[in-house]
């Protein structure tokens, strides 16, 4: 039966006279794994509850987001810690489905040129992450990560972070009307809170109208919401690795 | 079902000499210029996308070589591999595709102004991700960093050049499409289906966006996408590519034409399943990553019937292999082609990919499938290619072995380094003491005893350019010998009764 | 004419386009025949059957997918990510508990950190683990950076060798600086602690300003 069909003037031999005929059962060949793959995942809606306790970014957050992705740290850091227990100890609790709900585009990396992200939020103090940027091996003698010291020099541009907020709320992010609205506001006040920050941990003045400080706000945010609080996470990761 | 090429003159002779009674010849000619276009843009754009590449190798053992916002690696890197993959294989594929479909169809291109426009709109697409990537303008997603309004670009040039190939397939003179046209619209089809699937985005600007998906579902459908774009763009493209010309330069028939068909269609359904195997381990639904990998390991053999359609075709053909750095490059690419595919299952079973995920040993991999199967396959087209395009012989053959050895050597280097490189990183990460505790608990340590390997990896992929630089010498060379006025290929074939034939000479 | 699909062209300046293209087919054998009509620019098919171990290996193939997908998500004779990581702790837990009651003992009590004080070699194997990981914040020569000064006579927590072995340890979540007992043994913290100690008074260039209470030796 199945040689019929293959053999050297069998039923195949027609279709590679019939190109319309051979498009479509090609289409029809990826569509099967494709629609059984994703089905499951977007009409069950399977891992995009936000647990309770994940928010999205604030609005100097989404502007940090967007500087993390310009400069392409995605290409060496991954945000996606793994359930191994060299991963727990290292990094700290696996990272669940529904801490991500809001992440789009999402960033997990797939290359660990340099340690993995996810939970880098509150491991150091701003102004570490102030100097690593600007010369990372005054903070890490022997790292081959890039400086970035532009990001001390050159001012945040807010502009667009109105129309970036009302974009996220289309695809699902809930911001209120006051967020997008105000998204430029909100993010100088809290640029305001952290720069005062790192002048206290000794840090240089006058960064509040900086790329770097909404940088920072966006790695302190990672990791520190709603995989801690889940009951699922902290039975997984009871080992009590070094980091929070 | 005889064709023959004709010298310009006789052409319209020719047609007239048609008895009556007997079939009616077309005469008609090939476009070969808009492959002459395509070779050279391949020729350009690897030598681009290559040294692009040297630089970040460079860039990471010797972080000095961050030369300031536009040129450090975070946005070299896709500059890189965007570069390789739509630059360099991109128009190596249309260079294929435009000269092998012209001639399994007996026919010229459906629309040469399509075909201007395929180029022209492809190279623009091009030089603006080369200018936008830089700048930091990015959507951050793997092989799909261009943003919305270069996303619609392609979507344009993908259109007009799917109509004038199916087009050519409307109007050909022969019956049946030979296998290599089966992986060409194979290539066509999934293309337009990953890329709208996955460049799905509100725009915030004219140069930002986010996608419509978020958390797991934007990972399944990234990874969707970039799985089969190493399938359908440098994969069912390459063995189109390798049907065609390998036969052709080894004058010898395929090996089997049942493996033809089932390799083909086994191939086709089961890649588009294993995109979850990326994210083995990760926040994906792990029936997700279960299916990535069993695909992943049914997938083996689908591919390697490819490598065995190909190695099995030189069957009386390897004495040749001394003479022809054509065949040479060939056979190197479809052995890489046979490792990499072997060790695409493997990487893919979840207990490797625990070690070897986040590592170097990616980028071996993916670097054994690009430099050797990918670049190999290239370079034996070219070479086959300009001296027919450019009616010349080739300026050096020896040139040209030394390309192959030079090239070789540079990958043997390159994926070596790379997997020594991602082996160790792997197992030092998850080094435990007889204390219980990380035996590396600093990364740096684990960089610290990597770097080395990053200088020998500096070298192949340094070796493997200057590979390039031969083929541009050699191919420069030829050109300025090649004669000045370069017609295109007159053939006369038997005219197939209601086919819209629009390509006839008609003076 | 038609027994080739190429007629050379005598311009031509390629010498293999002068050649025959095709061999004659092979007649009388099982293999190697090449099939009537398939013909397409000059290229010819074999009739060729698919390799025996190709076609058995694909066959092993699928057949391994049903039984792995079953194996993971529905027998469950196969451990899926949660019974992977819990096997893996489990083991981790036993390694400790082992070391622990039978692990090397090392005295960490007031009067023995102490004494690790006074001993120059502790010191000097402490610095390799300071360079690594204290150096980020308190400088290469505990200058001070984003974290105290280490070599000055202020202490923001406590200038004796239990206290700073204790920070060492248990670390300053709150201001920024980490714990360090899962990622060294006792003996490399103690160490640390010694090299630490044996900053004090060497008054490093690019000193940061004093915090804490001065503590007088």
């Amino acid at each position: 039966m199945f040689n019929r069909f293959i053999k050297a003037n069998g039923r195949h031999r027609r279709i590679e006279g019939w190109p319309l005929v051979f498009t479509v059962l090609t289409v029809l060949a990826i569509l099967v794994g494709t629609v059984v793959e994703f089905a499951p995942l977007f009409l069950v809606d399977q891992g995009m509850a936000p647990n309770p306790g994940v928010e999205p970014w604030t609005p100097l957050e989404v502007a940090g987001r967007e500087l993390y992705i310009r400069e392409g740290c995605n290409n060496c850091h991954s945000q996606m810690i793994r359930p191994f227990r060299q991963e727990l100890e290292r990094y700290g609790p696996f990272t669940t489905p529904a801490e991500t709900a809001y992440e789009t585009p999402f960033l997990w990396g797939s290359k660990r040129t340099g340690p993995d992200l996810a939970r880098v939020g509150g491991k150091y103090p701003h102004l570490w992450h102030v100097r690593h940027m600007e010369n990372p091996r005054s903070t890490s003698p022997n790292s081959i990560m890039p400086p970035y010291p532009w990001l001390l020099t050159r001012t945040m541009d807010l502009d667009g972070l109105s129309g970036q907020m009302r974009a996220l709320r289309t695809v699902g992010l809930p911001y209120t009307d006051e967020q997008v609205d105000n998204a430029a506001a909100l993010a100088r006040a809290q640029a305001e809170t952290i720069a005062a920050e790192i002048v206290e941990q000794g840090g240089p003045d006058r960064l509040a109208d900086r790329e770097i400080t909404a940088l920072v706000a966006f790695l302190q945010r990672l990791g520190t919401m709603g995989a801690a609080s889940t009951a699922e996470v902290a039975t997984a990761s009871n080992s009590g690795g070094p980091t929070p | 079902m005889a064709d023959t090429p004709v010298s310009p003159g006789a052409t319209a002779a020719l047609a007239a000499t048609a008895a009556p009674g007997q079939a009616h010849l077309d005469v008609f000619r090939y476009d070969d210029k808009i492959v002459r276009h395509f070779t050279l843009a391949t020729i350009l754009w690897g030598f681009v996308g290559m040294l692009v590449g040297v630089i970040i190798a460079l860039q990471l053992p010797f972080p000095e070589a961050n030369l300031g916002e536009y040129l450090s690696f975070g946005r070299l890197r896709p500059l890189h591999t965007n570069a390789v993959i739509f630059a360099f294989a991109g128009n190596a594929i249309f260079a294929a595709i435009y000269y092998s479909t012209q001639r399994l169809c007996k026919a010229r291109m459906f629309s040469d102004w399509m075909s201007r426009f395929h180029f022209w709109g492809w190279q623009g697409i091009i030089v603006a991700a080369a200018i936008t990537l830089p700048l930091g303008i990015t959507t951050s997603k793997e092989y799909a960093e261009l943003e919305w309004p270069i996303d619609i670009a392609i979507t344009v040039v993908w259109v007009v050049f799917a109509v004038n190939f199916f087009g050519t397939l409307w109007r050909r003179r022969e019956k049946h499409m030979y296998v290599a046209l089966w992986f060409y619209i194979a290539t066509i089809v999934t293309v337009a289906v990953l890329h709208l699937g996955n460049s799905m985005a509100i725009p915030s600007s004219f140069w930002n966006s986010y996608p419509i998906y978020r958390g797991v579902q934007d990972a399944l459908v990234q990874w969707w996408y970039g799985h089969n774009a190493v399938a359908f763009f440098l994969t069912t493209p390459f063995l189109g590519l390798m049907y065609y010309f390998l036969p052709k330069a080894a004058e010898r028939p395929v090996f089997s034409y049942r493996l033809s068909i089932v390799h083909f269609w086994s191939l086709v359904f089961i890649y588009i399943w294993a995109g979850p195997h990326h994210l083995n381990y990760t926040a994906v639904p792990e029936w997700a990553a279960t299916l990535g990998m069993v695909f992943s390991v049914m997938l083996w053999m689908p591919s390697w019937g490819g490598m065995i359609n190909g190695l099995f075709t030189l069957r009386g053909a390897w004495h040749k292999l001394r003479d022809s750095a054509v065949l040479k490059m060939f056979v190197i690419g479809i052995t890489f082609y046979g490792m990499s595919t072997f060790e695409g299952p493997m990487l893919s079973v979840k207990s490797v990919n625990a070690l070897s995920h986040y590592t170097d040993w990616n980028i071996a991999h993916v670097h054994s499938g690009a430099l050797g199967w990918n670049g190999f396959m290239t370079f034996g087209m070219i070479y086959w290619l300009v001296p027919r395009l450019w009616k010349r012989e080739l300026w050096s053959q020896r040139l040209a072995n030394a390309h192959f050895w030079t090239g070789t050597i540079g990958i043997l280097l390159y994926v070596l380094a790379m997997y020594t490189s991602g082996i160790t990183q792997g197992l030092m990460w998850r080094a435990f003491d007889d204390a219980g505790r990380l035996l590396y608990p600093d990364f740096m340590e684990t960089v610290i005893q990597i770097k080395p390997m990053y200088w020998v990896r500096l070298i192949g992929g340094t070796l493997y350019l200057g590979g390039v630089v031969m083929l541009m010498v050699n191919v420069w060379q030829t050109i300025r010998r090649a004669p000045k006025d370069l017609p295109d290929p007159a053939v006369a074939v038997p005219a197939i009764s209601g086919t819209p034939a629009k390509d006839l000479v008609t003076s | 004419m038609s027994e080739h699909d190429h007629i050379p062209d005598p311009d031509s300046p390629l010498r293999d386009e002068a050649k025959p293209t095709l061999p004659e087919p092979v007649v009388g054998e099982a293999h190697d025949l090449l099939i009537q009509g398939h013909k397409y620019d000059g290229i010819r098919e074999y009739d060729n059957p698919m390799p025996g171990w190709w076609t058995w290996i694909f066959i092993a193939c699928v057949a391994f997918a049903p039984v792995y997908v079953l194996g993971v998500h529905v027998f469950d004779f196969i451990d899926d990510y949660g019974e992977d990581l819990a096997e893996a702790q489990a083991d981790l837990q036993q390694i400790r508990e082992v070391y622990a009651s039978t692990g090397p003992s090392f005295k960490t009590d007031a009067g023995a950190l102490a004494e690790y004080t006074a001993d120059p070699l502790m010191a000097a194997a402490g610095e390799a683990n300071f360079q690594a990981v204290c150096a980020a914040c308190h400088g290469n020569l505990g200058q001070g950076l984003i974290g105290p000064n280490l070599a000055d006579d202020y202490w923001l927590y406590g200038a004796a060798p239990e206290d700073i072995y204790q920070a060492i340890n248990e670390g300053f979540p709150a201001q920024g600086m980490p714990p360090w007992q899962d990622a060294f043994s006792d003996e490399e913290r103690a160490q640390m602690m010694a090299y630490v100690v044996s900053l004090h008074g060497t008054d490093p260039p690019g000193a940061k300003e004093p915090q804490g209470e001065l503590v007088v030796q």
